[in-house]
């Protein structure tokens, strides 16, 4: 169990970084790193660099469901313990990853970029970073409920 | 302000930038290494060699700074839980359990200062190769090399700092586990 829970956790987090980073490369430092080029071949290694990125998300999507679903089932009895803070910002975080995957298969989906995909890229960068946000405010607060739990049974059991 | 809620923000807000600027770290270095290569592949060598450079002198600022906001707020998380990772390998069983205050051997791997220790030595380690890697007008020889290297660690540093959290939630509970109960008191 103890391996399984790191293993996801760890899995996990790498996607976000995947994810994450992959955005700011891309949107930040690779229009311009080709400004040295002329404008067709810009063009052309940008979409090249789109169609490479474009795999590495679907997958990191995936493994970010498929562990995010996982982490949550192991996480829930400790959700139970401050339901309303914790399930606002479990629900939080789920709600801005959502709309970052859409956005980054909007973005990514066909051959051509949209015409506003330099904006929605920059808008899913920092919907991604509130989603870290979240989770980081979200872990914070279920250990400080697990303990705030385990407290007040030390002291009903010492009475 | 409450001195309780200011630390607790400062906490959460250190948290907060280690993950954003680890995440920015190692998925630049992953895109760099593992999306740039194969795009440019059909470009003229020097043509390759310019973007490279240019996409290095980029990096280059978001890498130091990175690194900077890593270890500040490294060493804030570390303050935080400085007393949970200076345990030594007894412990005292808790108030709650019959042996109270009975001392316990917690093994080595179980112990979250292990797991601390191991995950700031590759950090830094990582934090000095990815600067290293920056620092001049040329990069070093073999480049790429060094970035996959360096990839490896930062990957396992984030394995390490998941184990320490996890062992670190884990501690008091292995604690109370691993107490016996104490014979009944013969009449």
């Amino acid at each position: 169990m103890f391996i399984s829970v790191i293993f996801s956790r760890w899995l996990h987090v790498v996607s976000a970084c995947l994810a994450i980073g992959g955005v700011f490369f891309i949107r930040f430092i690779v229009p311009r790193a080709l400004m040295v080029l002329d404008e067709t071949l810009q063009r052309q290694v940008f979409l090249a660099v789109r169609r490479y990125f474009k795999m590495v998300v679907h997958t990191v999507i995936l493994l970010l469901i498929v562990t995010g679903i996982y982490n949550t089932w192991l996480a829930w009895d400790k959700y139970q313990l401050d339901k309303a803070v914790l399930h606002a910002l479990w629900g939080t975080h789920i709600l801005l990853a959502g709309f970052a995957f859409t956005i980054l298969l909007y973005v990514l989906a066909g051959p051509e970029p949209p015409r506003s995909h330099r904006k929605l890229m920059a808008v899913n960068f920092a919907i991604l970073l509130l989603a870290v946000a979240a989770a980081s405010s979200l872990k914070w607060a279920r250990e400080r409920a697990v303990a705030d739990h385990a407290a007040r049974a030390l002291s009903s059991d010492n009475r | 302000m409450n001195i309780y809620f200011a630390h607790m923000l400062v906490y959460l807000f250190a948290r907060y930038l280690h993950i954003v600027c680890a995440t920015v770290l190692v998925g630049g270095t992953l895109f760099y290494e593992m999306i740039v290569p194969p795009a440019i592949d059909e470009l003229k060598h020097e043509q390759q060699l310019f973007i490279f450079a240019r996409a290095r002198w980029f990096f280059k600022w978001i890498v130091w700074l990175c690194a900077g906001v890593i270890l500040v707020s490294g060493v804030i998380s570390s303050y935080s839980h400085w007393d949970e990772y200076n345990r030594g390998p007894y412990h005292q069983a808790v108030s709650a359990y019959p042996n109270a205050g009975q001392a316990v051997q917690v093994s080595l791997m179980a112990q979250p200062g292990t797991w601390w220790a191991a995950h700031t030595s590759c950090g830094v380690l990582a934090l000095i190769i990815a600067v290293s890697l920056t620092i001049g007008k040329a990069p070093p020889t073999q480049p790429i090399r060094w970035m996959r290297v360096n990839l490896i660690i930062l990957l396992l540093v984030m394995f390490l700092a998941t184990a320490t959290r996890q062992t670190r939630l884990e501690a008091p509970q292995q604690m109370t586990n691993s107490v016996e109960p104490p014979e009944s008191p013969s009449r």
